[in-house]
């Protein structure tokens, strides 16, 4: 017993243990493994998967059904390469997902994707719900967009609910520059003595100020 | 020194609630994420989570899962903040493990009370 | 353009780098290290173009590519390896994870251990020479090292096992003597460490080539997925939890953490030591 010796010190040896499968899957085989009662069957569907057509439907449309979170991860990372303006807008729907794992994994891929996002900031930032307005201020505050500032400025001048402006302060904190100090009078003064609001904007002002 | 871990995915979020939560005899502790906040947390001695619902990587429904199944940390009170105001939220902390549940904005009496009654004085 | 033209970071920029850099890496800068930090930051703002940090960090964040963003982490990480690197996660292993490992697995099966990237070798070979030293269960489980990288020049290197001083000088002296001969400065490992590790040449994101590489109880994947860009770590994460046994561990590199990449995997603490575990039981 004690450390394996490899049979050549010299070669090369490729340590590979290769799936030995009965038969080869089809894309369609493997779409229908995506359904399978066994997670990893399903984690390598996905990983088999990635990078046929369609394969981006297939993995939104098991999305929603999938309660494992290791495949779920799978899904979006899978989802990540070569995303289309399609998938976008069934990413934006996750956003309405009770699972918070599918909402997270909507909100980091379209964090990824900034021109994909920008084509549906505008209806995001209009939603009814105030919790999907945070969601799209939380992919604005880590997306790489030129408008992500001019965003942020009017949100935090125009929308109605303390979290959403909240959240978009926060996200100015990082991103801020001389522009915003122009603005910050008008947010405060729309949330008068609110205690978190008024923290954020002393805390930007700071940081401005030391210019 | 009663330890404190905020876990909450806005910084200016961590630092509000720290400036609230502060005190001489307190150590607050910060994490960006519930992965992070295990990280940080297991093997050392917390007295007191306070637990943002939406972060990344794993959500705080999720991480008070992982605190009630970590022999150690099981027993360590979690107040639950979000942004959610519906029952369902409130009951579905509570069914995760969570002592409390805030909404957001906190108020900031509120907070310092539930923490004092909880960590015992401040 | 010197340093002197470059302008100096106010600490309120310093505050507002440190924070958006804690919230991608994970990694967090002491004051104490503000020499450090800067004088990278110049050094990227020189590469870059910059002469005031707003106007750097602008760039930088906003950047579609991520690719500055990317060379100020590989900046800020300083990475050398040598043996017995990060020695606390070996010490882990040999105390806590093989016992650990060695309960999961039924008598006969071999204990299997990946170190990626391989580089020129000396992890893998801090690996066999700490479980012979430390490691009472070698007595009745085998264990296989496998061992990859993506070059294959330090893969040849590695495969001859000839250092520099430099590179063993972590090494207690008693065991220097033990496993290397010295000729002019130059240490030769000893074959018996050697032949103990098998080396490949893999591309951890390739695709088709790397989902040969399997079943390992145990791996190491240190200083590598920092110099990813956000897309290729989750990636990378998923190769390395499908390359694995349930129950097995993963380590990374000391300022790396998979708070930034994939709650895949269970946290665990050995001591002040974190390892990640993939899950025993249905891969949740």
């Amino acid at each position: 017993m004690g450390l394996k010796k490899k049979s050549n010190a010299s070669d090369d040896i490729v340590i590979q243990q290769e799936e030995k499968r009965s038969a080869q899957r089809t894309p369609q085989q493997l779409v229908a493994d995506l359904a399978s009662p066994d997670s990893s069957v399903r984690r390598w569907a996905v990983r088999d998967l990635s990078g046929e057509e369609n394969a981006h439907k297939a993995f939104l449309a098991r999305l929603p059904a999938e309660n494992d979170p290791t495949v779920i991860e799978a899904l979006f990372s899978a989802l990540e390469h070569n995303m289309t303006d399609a998938d976008a807008s069934q990413l934006i729907g996750m956003l309405k997902s009770e699972q918070v794992q599918l909402r997270n994994g909507a909100i980091e891929l379209m964090q990824q994707n900034p021109d994909l996002f920008a084509h549906n900031v505008h209806k995001l930032m209009q939603d009814d719900d105030p919790d999907t307005r945070i969601f799209c201020v939380d992919i604005i505050g880590a997306v790489a967009h030129p408008d992500a500032l001019s965003w942020l400025h009017h949100i935090a001048l125009n929308d109605d609910n303390e979290n959403v402006v909240g959240t978009a302060l926060d996200k100015l904190a990082e991103v801020s520059d001389c522009s915003t100090y122009d603005i910050l009078q008008t947010v405060e003064s729309r949330f008068p003595n609110h205690a978190y609001i008024s923290f954020v904007i002393s805390l930007i002002r700071n940081q401005l100020g030391s210019a | 020194m009663k330890t404190v871990m905020i876990v909450d995915d806005a910084s200016t979020v961590r630092m509000f609630h720290k400036m609230l939560v502060s005190s001489d005899d307190r150590v607050v502790e910060e994490a960006e994420n519930g992965v992070e906040a295990l990280e940080k947390a297991i093997g050392t001695h917390i007295d007191l989570f306070l637990v943002d619902v939406n972060m990344p990587k794993m959500d705080g429904y999720r991480l008070c899962k992982e605190i009630r199944q970590n022999e150690l940390l099981r027993a360590v009170p979690i107040i639950m903040i979000s942004t959610e105001s519906a029952t369902q939220d409130a009951q579905r902390a509570y069914q995760c493990g969570a002592n409390f549940y805030m909404t957001k904005p906190v108020n900031a009496d509120s907070l310092k009370s539930v923490v004092s009654a909880v960590l015992g004085g401040s | 353009m010197t340093s002197e033209t470059l302008e100096k970071i106010a600490v309120a920029d310093f505050e507002r780098f440190r924070s958006m850099f804690y919230r991608k890496t994970g990694i967090h800068f002491e004051n104490s290290k503000r020499y450090f930090v800067d004088k990278r930051l110049h050094e990227r703002m020189k590469a870059t173009g910059h002469t005031n940090f707003k106007s750097y960090f602008t760039f930088m964040r906003f950047q579609a590519s991520g690719e500055e963003f990317q060379n100020l982490v590989n900046a800020m990480t300083v990475n050398e390896t040598y043996f017995f690197r990060e020695e606390y996660q070996f010490d882990a292993m040999t105390r806590y994870i093989m016992d650990e490992l060695d309960s999961y697995r039924p008598p006969g099966e071999d204990l299997r251990i990946w170190s990626v990237p391989s580089s020129t070798g000396e992890e893998p070979y801090s690996i066999a020479i700490h479980l012979i030293e430390n490691w009472k269960g070698l007595a009745h489980r085998d264990v296989e090292i496998a061992s990859s990288d993506i070059d294959s020049n330090v893969l040849a290197s590695a495969k001859k096992g000839l250092y520099s001083k430099r590179s063993v000088q972590n090494i207690p002296t008693a065991l220097v003597k033990k496993y290397f001969i010295e000729t002019n400065g130059q240490f030769q490992l000893c074959d018996d460490i050697r032949e103990s590790v098998s080396f490949s040449l893999a591309n951890i994101l390739s695709g088709t080539n790397i989902k040969g590489f399997r079943h390992f109880d145990l791996v190491f994947c240190r200083n590598l997925l920092i110099y990813f860009d956000d897309e290729s770590r989750k990636k990378a994460a998923h190769v390395l939890f499908d390359a694995m046994k349930p129950g097995g561990y993963i380590f990374l590199g000391h300022s790396e953490s998979m708070s930034r990449i994939s709650s895949m995997f269970k946290v665990r603490k050995f001591g002040d030591v974190i390892a990640y575990q993939k899950p025993l039981v249905g891969g949740a």
